[in-house]
């Protein structure tokens, strides 16, 4: 399965690759990584036909995840890909509007792996 | 000289002789044919003075036809002259009350100095072009005097010929002194001061010989008067001789002039003479000649010119000539003249007196009430002082009570205000530190997520290491080494990320410590300019900039906290060399990084001037700039503490914190310190 991860911290990247070592090694879990919203959003118009698990951050410069989030669920791609939002410990008001957008799926900064994994599982 | 001599004396202005040259006829025809105004006023004045001193209830007629027209054409002067005229008249027949009212209505118009306005109608024979209202009041006065003369009052009849005197010289008018002295002269004969009285009835007598034409015949008019007296006052003299010289002199000059008031006087004194003397015939003959003028008088009831008198001067004659029947005959008639016009007299002068009393009794009321009225007003003010007072007392006591809680209320406000103030600033603090708190809850997250998850994968990565060694795969133990190294090198790098943010964090928060002191602006700048350049070059070796400076010397040291104002002028210098380092990365053609910082003096203050040619700020993002947490930097690369907390530095020093921008251009940031703060 493929996970398109959005976050402009660049290190992302390489904490995933080594978080899901194995599971790439086994070639359950393919990851992309875009740096922006923008990003993101072309990557998804270039492999339309690809399902796809959207996880993205909200804090970014540029377009947003929120922004992204609303792009994603509301015009592009349908059916609509699942989408997970990475949001800042106890930020309600993020939590609230991703809610509202169609957000599928929360997690919390710092990302517990462990979670993540499990939530991953069941789509591989 | 004994009061039977006191007379009516015929003191008036109008020129007998004139009068003499008119037939009577005509001057009544004129009278009756002159219209409504001063022709009719004059005329009635020429009938009046030819009957003045001949027929009194005649000169009444015509005086109250003069009254009549001034009245009703309003002309005051000649109203007023009129009215003496009557009194003139009044007095002569006895009706002494009569006389004072219209003397009063004279004195009336007299005294109000606004009847000078007024053009007023030629009252004399003579025209005088002077002050007609003093003339008419020298005129009441003399009119006064002589009332006062004939109901017996020497003391007033002295003050108000003199005034008559007084009032003449002023307006110099001689025939009005002439007469006033005239009057003197008798006035002072009957205060028994002779010589006073030759004084004066010289004085009159000179005046009046030295006539000119104008008052030629006017004087010529009383100086048989004058003669008269003369004759009185030396007959008080003791000088018989020159008394007689000076009767016959008055003798021929009544007769010429026709004065026949005075005529019959002297006619009485030489009667009496003779008499004194027992000169039979001649006593008879001035005895006679004086009851003919006096019948031609009509009615007198004077002290002198009194038909009881001549009949009896004419009984005495006759008893001295032994002519008993006709002695008879007069001695009844003077009886019943005598009484009846001692009666009349008695009427008169009882009249007078009632009036006179009436008139002291009501200026005495007047006076009182004026007194009262005055007592009145001055009680009136007095209370109206104290109440302005009181109410000016009680509006400055209220305005002090106001004054006095207003200030309370102020001094109150102010407490609060200050109250309010150090709670808004704390609050302020809390709030800061509230955004802080979520700022950093959003900031410091992504460094502690990769210093958390880094730091797990190692330990995994250390696990499958040992694992590895354990097999003896030592290329695969040696790559995961490096991937260790990798992570251990992120996990440094995002710790110090945090610990970047916390800095900043605890910079915006903390309270100053730092004193404030006299500081070269300049050298700081230049030290924190190098600073923010060789840490670029630290951290980013291939960084180039061109800097430049232009400082103004003639700022000196100002009074600011070195520290704080350093650490802002390095996060400027620090945004401007970002700021064209980002843009040295789009490659343009010939574009060269260039960094300038210059101070100025102006207006007393201290401009700090960091500009770049950097991409500058787009103008949407101009009034977000100085919020906290606010950047334009690439996540990791920037806190959004520097120009916020830059701003509250500069805001403390009572300065500003300016920025001048053109997108894609360049920006300039401008702090404008005050030399002392």
């Amino acid at each position: 399965m493929k996970v398109l991860v959005v976050d402009d911290e660049q290190d992302v990247k390489m904490l995933f690759e080594q978080r899901f070592r194995k599971e790439i090694r086994k070639g359950e879990l393919e990851f992309i990584f875009a740096f922006s919203g923008e990003d993101a959003l072309v990557y998804l118009n270039q492999h339309a036909q690809e399902a796809v698990l959207i996880l993205s951050d909200i804090n970014m410069p540029g377009m947003s995840g929120l922004e992204l989030l609303e792009r994603i669920k509301q015009k592009y791609h349908k059916p609509p890909p699942v989408v997970m939002m990475i949001t800042a410990y106890g930020d309600a008001q993020n939590y609230d509007i991703a809610k509202s957008l169609g957000a599928d799926d929360f997690l919390t900064k710092p990302v517990d792996f462990t979670l993540l994994k499990e939530k991953l599982k069941p789509n591989y | 000289m004994g009061i039977s001599f006191k007379t009516l004396l015929l003191l008036l202005l109008p020129v007998l002789a004139k009068a003499q040259l008119n037939n009577i006829d005509s001057l009544k025809a004129a009278f009756s044919s002159a219209p409504d105004g001063p022709m009719r006023f004059k005329t009635a004045s020429n009938v009046y003075f030819y009957y003045q001193e001949l027929n009194r209830d005649s000169a009444l007629f015509y005086a109250e036809q003069q009254f009549l027209t001034a009245k009703r054409n309003q002309n005051k002067i000649a109203e007023g002259v009129a009215s003496v005229n009557k009194s003139y008249q009044l007095m002569g027949l006895g009706r002494y009350a009569m006389a004072l009212k219209s003397l009063q209505q004279a004195f009336v118009i007299a005294e109000d100095e606004q009847n000078e306005k007024e053009d007023a109608w030629d009252y004399f024979l003579t025209p005088y072009q002077g002050n007609k209202r003093l003339l008419l009041l020298s005129y009441t006065h003399h009119m006064y005097a002589l009332l006062m003369l004939q109901t017996e009052n020497l003391e007033q009849q002295i003050i108000h010929f003199k005034i008559a005197g007084q009032i003449g010289k002023e307006i110099n008018y001689t025939p009005r002194i002439q007469l006033a002295y005239l009057n003197l002269g008798q006035s002072y004969l009957d205060s028994n001061k002779p010589d006073s009285a030759l004084y004066y009835e010289k004085e009159a007598e000179r005046t009046a010989l030295q006539a000119n034409d104008q008052t030629f015949r006017l004087a010529k008019t009383y100086l048989g008067t004058i003669e008269m007296h003369l004759g009185d006052i030396y007959q008080a003299l003791d000088d018989q001789p020159l008394s007689l010289i000076y009767y016959y002199k008055s003798l021929q000059t009544c007769t010429a002039n026709n004065n026949r008031t005075s005529l019959s006087r002297v006619f009485l004194r030489l009667c009496k003479y003779h008499l004194n003397k027992g000169n039979k015939d001649s006593s008879l003959f001035y005895s006679l000649k004086n009851l003919t003028v006096l019948q031609t008088l009509g009615m007198v009831a004077g002290t002198e010119t009194n038909l009881g008198i001549g009949y009896e001067n004419v009984y005495l004659s006759y008893k001295l000539n032994n002519q008993f029947d006709s002695a008879f005959k007069y001695q009844g008639l003077a009886l019943i003249t005598k009484d009846s016009f001692t009666k009349v007299r008695i009427r008169n002068l009882a009249e007078f007196q009632k009036l006179t009393y009436s008139e002291q009794l009501r200026l005495q009321n007047l006076e009182k009430e004026k007194v009262a009225y005055q007592n009145k007003v001055r009680t009136y003010f007095l209370l109206a002082g104290l109440g302005v007072l009181l109410l000016l007392a009680t509006v400055f006591y209220w305005n002090n009570r106001q004054k006095h809680k207003a200030k309370i209320k102020i001094e109150e406000a102010y407490e609060n205000l200050k109250a309010t103030q150090q709670q808004l600033i704390q609050s302020e603090k809390m709030a800061s530190l509230g955004e802080l708190t979520a700022g950093i809850a959003h900031e410091i997250q992504n460094p502690l997520n990769f210093v958390n998850n880094f730091s797990e994968v190692n330990k995994d990565l250390l696990v499958e290491m040992k694992e590895e060694i354990k097999t003896g795969n030592l290329t695969e133990a040696n790559a995961i080494a490096d991937d260790i190294i990798g992570n251990e090198e992120k996990i440094n790098y995002h710790g110090k990320r945090a610990d970047a943010i916390v800095k900043g964090m605890l910079q915006h928060s903390r309270s100053t410590k730092g004193q404030s002191e006299l500081t070269d602006i300049n050298a700081l700048a230049d030290e924190y300019l190098r600073l923010a350049y060789h840490g670029f070059r630290a951290k980013d070796n291939s960084f180039t900039a061109t800097t430049k400076t232009d400082f103004d010397d003639k700022i000196g040291t100002i009074n600011i906290i070195p520290q704080d104002i350093g650490w802002v002028i390095l996060n400027l210098i620090n945004n401007a060399f970002y700021s064209v380092t980002e843009k040295k990365k789009q490659n343009i053609q010939g574009y060269e990084p260039t960094v300038w910082v210059n101070t100025k003096k102006i207006n007393g203050k201290v401009e700090i001037r960091v500009k770049d040619n950097g991409n500058g700020i787009p103008q949407k993002l101009v009034g977000k700039i100085l919020q906290p947490f606010f950047t334009t930097k690439p996540s990791g690369q920037g806190t959004g503490l520097g120009l916020s907390i830059s701003y509250d530095i500069i805001k403390a020093h009572g300065g500003e914190l300016k920025v001048e921008t053109r997108d894609g251009e360049y920006a300039e940031f401008i702090v404008i310190l005050q030399t002392f703060y």
